[in-house]
Parts: C-alpha cells; sequence; structure tokens
C-alpha cells in the first residue's frame, strides 16, 4: 500500500524560479488496486509518480510505503527495493547491455541477488511480458520497438515490486502493440505484481484498463474515485484540458435528448447492452 | 500535386538482407486534399511519407511532386520548398531560444530578406494561433503549443503540402485538439494539402480520404467513412475505428436496424436519439420517414 499525505513538491525552492508542482496532494493506493492517472502536460503527474516511486522528495508532507514513512530516510532505495517499481516513458531509451538477459538481470543484481537468482528472475520476467527464451542472446538494440518496450518492461518486473507504476507506456504504440501491452499489464498484475499506476493521456485506455482514477490539475488532485464515476463528469475534464472516451460523450447526448443513461459507461460492450436493452425492452 | 507510380523500395539491414518495404505503391494526391494514411507499425506509412519530400527516393518507380520526379538531385530544393514534414516529437524540431527565431531560422535558410520574413513570420504563427507566444522561450510552452511552433517553422517557407507523421502521438487531449483545429484550419483557409499519418483514428475521421497500407501495400483508400465501415477488416489489419462506428457495428449484430455509416459522435447520437424515440414502431416506416 502506498500512502501519500498533503504531499507538496516545489523545485528550485528559495529562488526566484521556485515552482510548486503539486499543491498538497493526498492518495492511497491499496494493495490490488490498478489506477490511472490522468492530467494534461504540466498537471504535475510525472512529479506524483517519481514521489510515490521514492525518486524525488516531497518539499513537504509524507509518503508512506507498507507502513513505513520513507520521507525521512535519506537514501531510500533499501527501503522501498521490492516495494515499488517505476517504468518511464520510452523506457527503451534506457536499454544499455549487450543481451536481452543481461540487461534485464541487471536489477536483479543491483538489489544484491546472486546471478543464479537474477537470471531465474529474468526469465520469469520475459515470460511474462510475451518475450520467447529466443530472445535472451540477441541485442536489445536489434528488436522492434515494440520489442525493446518489453524488455525494459521486463527489467523492472524481475525486481518484482508490489506495485508497479508506468508513465504512458502505450505512447507510440500502434494499436496492437498497445492492446497486447495492456492486455501483459494485467497479466502480471495477477501474478508478480499486485498494483498497478497508470499514467496516462489516453483516456480509451484508462477507461479500459484501470479501475480507480486520479485527476491532476495544475499540482492538485482534483478529481479521484472509481473509472465510471470519474468520466461522468465529461464537462469538468473538458475544462481540465482532458477528454472522455467518444463512447462516453455518445451517452451523455442520448442523455441530453432525454434517454435514462447511466453516463458512467465507458466501453463500447457496455454501450451497445444499453442501447439494447432499452429498443428491445 | 502528389504522384506515387509503381514506388518500391528495398533497404538492405545490416545483415546485408535486402528488404522491401514498399512494393509498387500508386497513389495520386490531389492539391488541397486531407488524406490520412494508416498502418500498424512496420506497414511502410512512413517510408512511404519520406518519399514525398524526397528524404528517400525509390529503389523502383517514380515519385512526382508538381511535375518535379524526386530523383532528380538537382531539384531536390524546390521539392522541399513544395513539400513541408512535421514529425512526432517536437522538441527535436525547435532550434531557436524564441519561438519567433526558431520560424526564422528556416526561412534564412531559404535566404528570404528580412523585409519579407517578418510579414511570413507574421502570418505563419496566426494561421497556427501562437502569434501571441512570438517572444516566448520554446521550452516553457505546453506541447500542443511546442507542435504548433514547429508546424509554424514549416507554413512560413509557404509549402503547398504539409506532411505530418503523427503529430499528436506525444500530447494530451487538448494539446490534440489545438494542432488538429490548426491542420484543419490550414488545409480549409489556406488550401494547403494535408497527409497525415496517425494511430488515432478520431483524427482519421476529420480527412478527406484515408489511405490503408499494410505489408508495404495499400489495401484500402476512400472516404472515411467508406473505410471504416469495414470494420472487421480494419480489426484484421490491426487497426482501431471510432468508438461510435464500433458500437452501430456492434448493435447492428444484435439484429438492431441503423442506417448510414457513423463516425462522428453527432451523427450517431442522432441516429439512435431517433430509434429510441420510436422503440416499437416498424423501422421500414421509420426509414421512409413516413413517423415524425
Amino acid at each position: 500500500m502506498i500512502e501519500l499525505k498533503n504531499v507538496k513538491c516545489i523545485y528550485e525552492e528559495k529562488t526566484p524560479d521556485a515552482f510548486t508542482a503539486l499543491k498538497g496532494v493526498s492518495l492511497t493506493v491499496q494493495d490490488g488496486e490498478i489506477w490511472g492517472i490522468i492530467g494534461h502536460t504540466g498537471s504535475g503527474k510525472s512529479t506524483l509518480v517519481e514521489i510515490m516511486s521514492g525518486l524525488l522528495k516531497p518539499t513537504e508532507g509524507r509518503v508512506i510505503i507498507d507502513g513505513v514513512d520513507i520521507t525521512g530516510i535519506k537514501k531510500p532505495f533499501g527501503a522501498i527495493k521490492g516495494k515499488v517499481g517505476m517504468v518511464f516513458q520510452y523506457p527503451e531509451h534506457q536499454l544499455f547491455e549487450e543481451s536481452v538477459i543481461k540487461d534485464i538481470c541487471f536489477g536483479p543484481k543491483n538489489m544484491g541477488l546472486s546471478e543464479q537468482e537474477s537470471v531465474e528472475r529474468a526469465r520469469e520476467a520475459m515470460a511474462l511480458v510475451g518475450l520467447s527464451p529466443e530472445f535472451e542472446n540477441l541485442s536489445p538494440f536489434e528488436l522492434s520497438g515494440g520489442e525493446k518496450r518489453r524488455v525494459a518492461i521486463a527489467g523492472i518486473i524481475a525486481m518484482r515490486p508490489k506495485t508497479l507504476i508506468l508513465d504512458e507506456p502505450t505512447a507510440g504504440l500502434d494499436p496492437v502493440g498497445r492492446d497486447s501491452l495492456l492486455h501483459m499489464l494485467k497479466n502480471i498484475k495477477g501474478t508478480l505484481c499486485e498494483s498497478i499506476v497508470l499514467v496516462s493521456h489516453s483516456m480509451e485506455d484508462v477507461a479500459a484498463f484501470a479501475e480507480k482514477v486520479l485527476v491532476m490539475h495544475k499540482g492538485a488532485a482534483v478529481l479521484a474515485g472509481d473509472v465510471e464515476t470519474v468520466f461522468e463528469k465529461n464537462e469538468l475534464l473538458l475544462e481540465y484540458g482532458l477528454d472522455v472516451p467518444q463512447i462516453t460523450r455518445l451517452m451523455g447526448r442520448l442523455k441530453k435528448c432525454g434517454h435514462d443513461f447511466n453516463l458512467g459507461i465507458i466501453t463500447v460492450e457496455d454501450a451497445a447492452e444499453a442501447i439494447y436493452k432499452k429498443l428491445k425492452g | 500535386m502528389l504522384r506515387c507510380e509503381n514506388v518500391t523500395f528495398v533497404y538492405e539491414n545490416d545483415e546485408g538482407e535486402a528488404k522491401k518495404v514498399l512494393d509498387r505503391i500508386n497513389l495520386n494526391i490531389e492539391k488541397g486534399s486531407f488524406v490520412a494514411l494508416l498502418g500498424r507499425n512496420g506497414s511502410g506509412k512512413s517510408t512511404l511519407a519520406k518519399h514525398f519530400n524526397a528524404v528517400l527516393t525509390p529503389t523502383e518507380g517514380r515519385v512526382i511532386v508538381n511535375g518535379i520526379d524526386t530523383s532528380d538531385a538537382k531539384r531536390l530544393f524546390d521539392i522541399r520548398k513544395t513539400v513541408g514534414m512535421v514529425f512526432q516529437n517536437p522538441d527535436n524540431q525547435i532550434v531557436a531560444t524564441t519561438v519567433e527565431e526558431d520560424i526564422a531560422f528556416g526561412l534564412e535558410n531559404l535566404g528570404v530578406p528580412h523585409s519579407q520574413m517578418l510579414r511570413r513570420i507574421e502570418k505563419a504563427l496566426k494561421s497556427v494561433d501562437m502569434y501571441d507566444f512570438r517572444y516566448a522561450q520554446p521550452h516553457l510552452l505546453s506541447g500542443g503549443q511546442k507542435q504548433r511552433v514547429a508546424i509554424a517553422g514549416v507554413i512560413a517557407m509557404e509549402p503547398e503540402c504539409i506532411v505530418l507523421d503523427e503529430p499528436t502521438a506525444m500530447l494530451d487531449p487538448k494539446g490534440r485538439r489545438e494542432v488538429m483545429a490548426s491542420i484543419k484550419k490550414l488545409n480549409k483557409e489556406a488550401g494547403i494539402t494535408v497527409v497525415l499519418i496517425t494511430h488515432y483514428m478520431e483524427e482519421a475521421a476529420k480527412a478527406d480520404r484515408v489511405v490503408v497500407m499494410d505489408k508495404g501495400s495499400i489495401v484500402l483508400d476512400g472516404s472515411p467513412k467508406k473505410v471504416f465501415s469495414r470494420v472487421d477488416e480494419m480489426t484484421r489489419l490491426g487497426l482501431d475505428v471510432p468508438q461510435v462506428t464500433l458500437l452501430v457495428n456492434e448493435l447492428r449484430k444484435k439484429g438492431i436496424d441503423i442506417k448510414g455509416e457513423m463516425l462522428r459522435t453527432e451523427e450517431c447520437a442522432e441516429a439512435l436519439d431517433l430509434l429510441l424515440r420510436h422503440v416499437g414502431v416498424d423501422p421500414l416506416a421509420l426509414r421512409e420517414n413516413k413517423v415524425d
């Protein structure tokens, strides 16, 4: 469980360039939950996840990971290893080793695991992200964009973090690549990792994947709750520079025409079901 | 404006194997049109786009831009002036420390005299609604604003056609809306021919024509309605269709009779509203407008 309590973050504090990135955000990610974090560029999403993963210290407020307050710890890596794993945007740019297996082993070895344990974990991670054993000895730089991204994600999950945080994992993928990545994350959630936090600009991805949504706007958490209840607030989200899935907009329009639909409908299947029921009684 | 005649492009990878990326492409893009180019990663769409302003030239066949063969190295300058390119990441396309200087950079390279330069910069920035930011530092702008500056930089060179390769892939929803509004405006008001590569089907639905590529060939070509109505084929090609198109397809499979092809939220809402207000009425009567 990750708890953020009134977390504030000011960059370049006490200088003329001081910039408040977070203005007191509280959030609890319970074990087993899938959160989507949305917000326009500069709203504070990335700062928030960097704080959640212990990479950045908040200026004020507390970060508690599985009951341990990491705010006061100077180098929190020891306290959070195996608890939180972070996959950055375009993680494939961070691959550096000469073979896929070595690259994935880097994290586990850094945690102090033996060579053999590291390789075991790397193989487990590869299977989960859908990379067959033939990939082990290939250079990561020979792979396609989608495969590279899988290697990068495998490198993080090989550390078996309880909570996996991903910043825009589907950016730049085509629809098939995107669907298979989201499918793979669902698998990871059921096996290696207990909870997932996903930062995304794609409302459709969040609607299809997340159970809970946090909306960031100008450094504040302005909406949080179940994905259906958040997307119901169509007009508010537009104000925040966001959007709702097209299907949710359609249901909004039908509701305005006087038809009684639940505005929390966020997938095509649910919409088809609801409309069919009304038409065929 | 742009014509591909039997364009084949083969490249050799590190192991010396020849890979055919484009396979006998025939395509004619008319002046003033707005064409969306779709396809999976690796389908060849970016490679094709790079042929439009001679970044690449065909292994076989010809690409003709306003009557000029792109293989003619002496005419490279004219081709690049006619067709401008905008890429995915705005940060890689911005070079100067202020917005105005960034637009001036391209013009200086073209040797445009100073007096004309100011007029062109103003016009270009206004066309993407970024004139108020002319003295701003690019790194302080949002992604959508930066991408619009990148588009203005190309527009200032007064091309007849712009090719945009996933210009909204790295933007948030607001940035995407801003950039799409600018692209539409350039096409409708300034008459600039637009070729847009995108993975967002709602963006492609705004074009006049959709061209779908798969494994180096063109597999579908037509109006957005015509192309997106082939839901099963698009899915097989690994592409999305707009959610309302999927919904209508789903409802039809369940036996609901909805006429026409749907892409936009408004038209779908209208059609469904009509059906919902007449639950129990014979659909045939409804179709013939015999019922109010």
